[in-house]
């Protein structure tokens, strides 16, 4: 798991690690340059002292006095009030143009030859110990003035400064991390907050999120939670009463079942008995059937899975649902007529609905068929809808039926009919954007409707 | 014993119809609520069955009428509501009993029996008077501890008579209780059965109120 504490502190002290490192290296270089500029100019000028004394002209032993004085006093630096131990390691000799030492500190590495190049160089000793050296050369006077200071000094210097600002700066990252640990756990806090409530609360509630104070970055999430929390809590209340109307509905067949099943067993005569059967296989039907428009109802039923809706041809999809609802129709002594114009009829749809759709209709209207009824389904169009409508023969429906028919289990005191018809096309009519009605035509009989609006990208 | 059954449902209409004609009763059988209720305030009943989801009336809205109207039918709910609150409720608007489907026959039949037997104003299974025991769960009758065979026919009026005796059964009432609507019957045949059960029994048994019907009387 991943922390959003740990993951942000981890960047921030990567970057301060980062920043501290780049700046300590600008540090040392920069340090290393304004030591090497500052001890430059030191070599330098005491190359100039020392041609300012070896400008006086001198008769050859007082050379020999001037260099033992020289030695003297070098050696007399001792650490301390009035020395440094940095004082040996710097050093000059001087010769003339013969090559001749005049003047020469002891701590002086010695030479095979004097050195040619002029100003400022870096050299190797032959006890292979690393020079910053300056060579002034006085032709007019006849030397030639080499002052050298042994490099350790100035590395040990750098060494001091960045290590007595380095530490400073690595404690204060330290503290500063702790800090921004604290100070990401408070920014946090809501977020701790929530995960708080969300931990407190019961695992079956549905209960809407209600934090206060709600910061903005956490409204959406509230929001989309307390959405989602809604959808479960409708999908489950329908899935409830879902469960109670099937086994509501159930009941009824179950009852014909038990009773004609009964009537069975105590049946007198073989006549009463295969009646009691008859009765009992109708009955199995119907509860089959039931529970075939139970399932088509559940999985019609919840709305927030739409269906994948395709460009489909309305009347292409009806005439190949009633070529198969054909034969059943003509066993039940019934005709079919199908009306549409030939030319295409393109909805948003999907065709197994609308197959649902149009069989429940038209089994509707053969169940209140009179014998060699004629249904006529037919096809056209009105304004930006298709109409889709099933007319029969039967007794058209009462005004007082009228607004009970779409409910789920109402079926009209018919026998065969789970009562889940009508409210299964209405629910697929809904799904398509569409609507169903029903009218009792003049010629008679009753005309379902059930329009589907136009596709207008074909 | 006259029943009407109130049941929009066709297949079970027909199989309770079935099994309670068989069972001794006349059994009359609507469809909706609203020619049920006009019927029960119209005719003479002993029991009816109810159910409650009817078309054109909804089955309590026929019982809370039905009892406005001072009726003490015996009614027994035959529904698939089975909610408490739904008993409740049926049993709040008048019901005697209620009953959820799906439902065992013979439970239906001993609680028409229970209702019928308490309607009489009797709490004892067995109806007995002036000798004779009528049983009437295995619809045995014995005049002077010996059996007795009846006709479906004479049983159903004998039954009638005596639950309770003392009341005048008019002519038009015990052939509605015989026949319902359903079955044709000749003009005389009542005059038949009474006559056979009085050489059952004894002749004195039943008494004509000439122009007015028939009654047993309660104390001889």
């Amino acid at each position: 798991m991943t922390s959003i504490r740990r993951r942000t502190l981890t960047l921030i002290i990567g970057l301060m690690l980062t920043g501290l490192a780049i700046l300590s290296v600008f540090n040392l270089h920069d340090s290393n340059h304004e030591i090497a500029e500052v001890y430059d100019a030191q070599l330098a000028q005491n190359a100039r002292l020392l041609q300012g004394v070896m400008r006086m002209p001198l008769a050859s032993h007082e050379h020999a006095e001037l260099y033992q004085a020289f030695n003297k006093a070098l050696s007399e630096a001792v650490p301390g009030v009035d020395g440094h131990p940095y004082e040996g390691k710097i050093a000059f000799q001087v010769w003339n143009s013969k090559g001749e030492v005049l003047v020469h500190t002891a701590s002086a590495p010695s030479f095979t030859v004097p050195p040619t190049t002029h100003g400022f160089s870096d050299v190797v000793d032959l006890s292979s110990r690393h020079w910053r050296v300056f060579v002034l050369e006085d032709k007019e006077n006849d030397l030639r003035i080499w002052v050298g200071e042994r490099d350790d000094v100035r590395a040990d210097l750098v060494d001091r400064i960045v290590r007595h600002t380095l530490w400073p700066n690595v404690l204060g990252s330290l503290m500063l991390a702790a800090m921004v640990w604290l100070a990401i756990g408070w920014g946090l806090k809501p977020l701790a907050d929530m995960a708080a409530t969300l931990r407190a609360r019961h695992s079956g509630s549905l209960e809407p999120l209600q934090l206060t104070p709600l910061p903005s970055e956490l409204e959406p999430m509230q929001a989309a939670l307390n959405r989602m929390l809604a959808q479960i809590q409708e999908v489950l209340g329908r899935e409830r009463r879902f469960i109670a109307d099937a086994a509501h509905e159930l009941r009824t067949p179950l009852a014909v079942l038990r009773v004609h099943a009964q009537n069975l067993l105590e049946a007198g005569t073989e006549q009463e008995r295969r009646e009691s059967l008859a009765f009992l296989i109708a009955g199995v039907d119907r509860a089959s059937r039931l529970v075939n428009q139970l399932l088509t109802m559940a999985r019609l039923e919840p709305k927030a899975v739409t269906p994948v809706l395709h460009s489909i041809d309305l009347s292409e999809t009806v005439r190949a649902s009633l070529a198969q609802l054909t034969p059943w129709l003509l066993s039940r002594n019934l005709e079919l007529a199908f009306d549409a114009e030939d030319r295409p009829f393109k909805v948003l749809a999907d065709a197994g609905t609308i197959d649902i759709a149009l069989n429940n209709l038209v089994t509707n209207a053969a169940n209140f068929s009179p014998e060699h009824g004629v249904i006529t389904v037919q096809l056209s169009q009105d304004d930006g809808f298709y109409n889709l409508s099933v007319q029969d023969q039967g007794p058209g429906i009462d005004e007082a039926d009228r607004a009970r028919l779409f409910e789920r289990f109402y079926s009209r005191g018919n026998t065969g009919g789970a009562g889940l018809g009508l409210a299964i096309v209405n629910t697929i009519a809904t799904q398509l954007g569409g609507r169903i009605t029903l009218v009792n035509p003049p010629e008679g009989g009753l005309r379902a409707t059930l329009s589907i609006p136009v596709d207008r990208h074909h | 014993m006259r029943l009407l059954l109130i049941e929009d449902d066709v297949a079970l209409g027909e199989g309770i119809h079935q099994a309670l004609g068989r069972e001794g009763y006349t059994v009359d059988w609507l469809q909706d609520g609203s020619n049920a209720l006009h019927s029960l305030l119209s005719e003479t009943f002993d029991v009816a069955v109810l159910d409650l989801g009817l078309p054109r009336m909804d089955g309590l809205e026929v019982l809370r009428r039905l009892r406005d109207s001072g009726s003490n039918l015996p009614v027994l709910i035959l529904t698939s509501r089975d909610a408490t609150e739904d008993r409740i409720a049926g049993l709040d608007a008048g019901a005697d009993d209620y009953l959820v489907k799906p439902f065992d026959l013979a439970e239906l039949k001993a609680r028409l029996r229970a209702l019928l037997r308490r309607s009489a104003g009797r709490a004892q299974v067995l109806i007995e008077h002036a000798g004779i025991c009528l049983n009437p769960g295995t619809q045995q009758v014995s005049y002077q501890g010996e059996p007795v065979a009846l006709t479906p026919k004479e049983y159903q009026l004998l039954h009638e008579l005596l639950s309770p005796p003392g009341r005048v059964m008019t002519r038009d009432h015990l052939m509605q209780l015989l026949y319902g609507w359903n079955e044709e019957a000749e003009s005389n045949t009542l005059e038949v059965h009474i006559h056979h059960l009085r050489k059952k029994f004894s002749t004195d048994l039943i008494r004509t109120i000439r122009g007015v019907g028939y009654l047993v009387e309660e104390r001889r």
